[in-house]
């Protein structure tokens, strides 16, 4: 028995491979604002680790996580509260595909600009 | 305690979904526009202490609601790969109990008050 890899299976699976790593980042990110809130010392102590190239990379993989989960997220809303026929779920998870690939270059780029700019 | 918890969390994963995307939008106008700045301590102190509101409710409303979904999203994944109704109830009570701790060690840690810009010490 297999999966079939059309365009339904890959706005699921990549709907939860973005919730998990939105959640991975949540752990994260509560830990690191502890740092950051600690004082002037531990402020600077976090930036150093924050400010290596490594971790502003992994920040526009966050873009892009937080731009499809949401964006897709959407679409399910669509569906699950108003009367659209399933015949639409293809074209509107395009029409999804569009917006979070305009949207991940524009901001993406803007960042990658950035962080080679230095 | 499955049953309804089942039924009513269905439509908060959806509600917090929706919420948390209205938070995003306004978490990207506070910090790209209004009091945009460069992120130093400073600036940090002085929004955190002068717009409580907008910085520190801001925070802890993602906080309530991110961990909600999140949370919520890890056990609708786990449960796909569940074995017995004394698995899907243990994993219920382990959730819950994980997102009470998160939650209060992230709100205690924003509403504390905030050293000073001046001051030493202060350890990750």
């Amino acid at each position: 028995m297999r999966y079939r890899w059309k365009p339904g299976m890959w706005a699921h699976v990549m709907h939860r491979l973005s919730g998990l790593a939105l959640s991975l980042y949540l752990l994260i990110h509560v830990i690191v604002t502890r740092g950051l809130i600690s004082g002037p010392d531990g402020f600077e102590k976090s930036m150093k680790i924050l400010e290596n190239p490594a971790f502003r990379l992994l920040e526009i993989g966050l873009l892009g996580v937080v731009v499809y989960h949401a964006l897709n997220g959407m679409r399910i809303l669509i569906f699950d509260f108003f009367d659209v026929p399933s015949a639409y779920q293809k074209p509107i998870w395009y029409g999804v595909m569009t917006i979070f690939i305009t949207l991940f270059i524009a901001g993406g780029g803007v960042m990658l600009l950035h962080i080679v700019g230095e | 305690m499955a049953g309804k918890f089942t039924k009513t969390n269905w439509w908060i994963q959806r509600l917090s979904g929706l919420l948390l995307f209205i938070l995003l939008l306004w978490h990207f106008f506070l910090m790209h526009f209004a009091n945009a700045g460069e992120l130093t301590y400073e600036w940090v102190y002085k929004n955190f202490n002068d717009y409580y509101i907008f910085y520190r409710v801001e925070v802890i409303l993602f906080l309530i609601l991110a961990l909600y979904h999140g949370l919520g999203g890890i056990r609708m994944v786990v449960m796909d790969f569940s074995i017995s109704k004394g698995f899907e109830r243990a994993i219920f009570w382990v959730f819950l109990f994980a997102g009470a701790v998160l939650f209060l060690w992230g709100t205690i840690t924003i509403l504390g008050p905030l050293p000073s810009p001046n001051s030493f010490g202060g350890a990750i």
